[in-house]
């Protein structure tokens, strides 16, 4: 399958994105103060040498705050409210194709992700000396993105079929949460299973290729299906 | 040259709504309203022109060519088609400028050719200081003349308009109407166009559609349409001077007229037969007052609409 990517329409998503008061207001409250905090209160801050299992934490801390980022705050401004302002139907009464119009939006989404989780790291690097590393860490982020992706390919999914999505953006929201506070006001020293974030990884990956498949077929039909 | 030719165009949603058997033709140059009253179908119509709803049934050319719009392949003819739907759909956290730029993009513009196609628009629908402000901080009026701007981006042969004068105040109104005239008279841009605001469609349109439960009511060249609509036996005569009453009445008894109505140096009839301009001539004559004008009156779209709805009623 060819990707192609809309510039002007990845511009624009960009730019609704940092515009918009609302997601830059949850991505500085939910990546940035309240990661810091739990961060900073669980111990790295207070002297403590980060090990494997802080760093396998705090991957699934990250790795969850991605969820809600990605899910909640970039296909709500790529796709939810964009269909209620009616500009989805504008969209795809343009030359623009189904496949670039999934293609951008899923780019605009990940782009910001990624910018934000560099971002991480680098303050990690500068504030305490270390950056996340180790088996656990990865396997621990992998779990969660692949998390993520099945829980993206739904809300995408849902998105484009139901013109009546805000109720997702609400739901992405309380699995963000859900997943993410237990860490934060219990222990981020929480005893993982070594075996539990690969086991987590491959579930979760096989749900997102089997939504990937019916996202496939979904953009490759006509626009009359989604509009 | 045929802009746009649908044929047999159905689409149900249940048996009482939806459009069924519309047919149609559009040419270069020329503004179609489509009228009904809300439900009639007509958004179901631009929806599934579109390629945004597939029809049940039914043919539809784009510029000479039958196509199926909810085909990949329309994406490539959407270029050539601007619109401007119900809903604005602008990004209301973003300046005017940055949302047209969005659909520029879309439509195969960039750089310099689009800021200055965004700037002439802007000036030409009286936005020109508002490029830079956002959206929310826009008023309705405001709102849909940057609609309409977005639309003509791209300078698209054929324009699809559902409603685009509703909210709006007379001087928006007249702002709009005159750039659409403009746009099919000077640039031949066809225009399919939705309104409620009779008024504004009759001063712009030169087809009507009306439109009742989805089926097509009356169709025609409005001004075909006033003339058949035209009141047999209506009439205003136009004096030199005010006549005398018994003037009046000879001239009224004269043509068989079952009303009249003086006005200053107008009377106004309404007879049981047509009148000529001889038979006026003759009766002001032998009722010796000098007749200056003799006006039938035409039909208003108005009344044509309401006419041809009320008469399927019966």
């Amino acid at each position: 399958m060819k990707i192609e990517i809309d510039r002007s329409l990845f511009v624009f998503q960009l730019k609704t994105l940092l515009a918009n008061k609302m997601s830059m207001g949850m991505l500085l409250f939910w990546h940035w103060t309240l990661g810091g905090f739990a961060f900073a209160k669980k111990g790295v801050a207070a002297g403590i040498a980060p090990d494997a299992v802080l760093w396998t934490n705090y991957g699934l801390f990250l790795g969850t705050c991605l969820v809600a980022v990605m899910g909640s705050i970039c296909v709500s401004f790529t796709l939810v409210k964009p269909r209620a302002y009616g500009m989805v139907e504008l969209l795809l009464a343009s030359p623009l194709s189904l496949r670039k119009f999934a293609a951008t939006s899923f780019a605009t989404c990940f782009s910001f992700s990624a910018v934000n989780l560099a971002l991480h790291f680098l303050v990690l690097k500068l504030r305490f000396g270390h950056a996340p590393a180790g088996a656990g860490f990865y396997w621990a982020l992998a779990a969660v993105l692949a998390f993520a992706a099945f829980i993206l390919f739904g809300i995408v999914i849902m998105s484009l079929r139901r013109k009546d999505a805000d109720q997702l953006y609400i739901l992405l929201v309380g699995i963000g949460m859900g997943t993410y506070a237990p860490a934060m006001f219990t222990k981020l020293r929480l005893d993982i299973a070594a075996w539990l974030p690969p086991a987590l990884a491959a579930a979760f990956l096989l749900g997102a290729a089997a939504l990937w498949f019916y996202f496939h077929k979904l953009i490759s039909k006509e626009k009359a299906v989604l509009a | 040259m045929e802009i746009l030719k649908v044929s047999n165009l159905t689409r149900k949603f249940s048996p009482t709504t939806g459009v069924e058997g519309v047919n149609f033709t559009l040419r270069a140059g020329r503004v179609l309203a489509y009228l009904g009253h809300n439900g009639a179908g007509k958004t179901t119509t631009i929806r599934a022109l579109l390629g945004l709803l597939k029809a049940d049934a039914g043919e539809i050319s784009y510029f000479g060519s039958p196509c199926d719009t909810a085909s990949v392949e329309f994406d490539r003819l959407r270029r050539q088609v601007g619109v401007c739907l119900d809903a604005p759909g602008f990004y209301a956290e973003l300046n005017a400028l940055d949302n047209l730029r969005l659909f520029g993009g879309l439509y195969g513009l960039a750089g310099r050719e689009l800021e200055a196609r965004a700037a002439y628009l802007l000036g030409k629908l009286g936005l020109a200081d508002a490029g830079r402000k956002k959206v929310k901080e826009f008023s309705k009026g405001m709102t849909q003349k940057l609609a309409l701007a977005r639309a003509m981006q791209h300078k698209p042969r054929l324009l699809f308009l559902d409603e685009p004068m509703s909210g709006l105040d007379p001087e928006a109104r007249i702002t709009m109407r005159d750039f659409l005239g403009e746009l099919s008279e000077k640039e031949g841009v066809s225009i399919f166009l939705t309104s409620h605001d009779l008024n504004e469609v009759e001063q712009i349109a030169h087809e009507v559609i009306i439109l009742e439960k989805g089926r097509v009511k009356l169709s025609g060249e409005l001004a075909a349409l006033k003339e058949s609509f035209r009141k047999i036996g209506v009439c205003t005569l136009v004096f030199d001077k005010v006549p005398a009453p018994s003037a009046v009445a000879a001239i009224a008894s004269a043509l068989g007229a079952c009303k009249r109505e003086l006005d200053g140096r107008e009377l106004s009839l309404d007879c049981e037969r047509e009148v000529t301009i001889e038979a006026a001539a003759a009766a002001c004559a032998k009722a010796g007052v000098k007749l200056e004008e003799f006006r039938k009156e035409r039909a208003t779209l108005e009344q044509i609409y309401f006419e041809s709805l009320s008469k399927n009623e019966n």
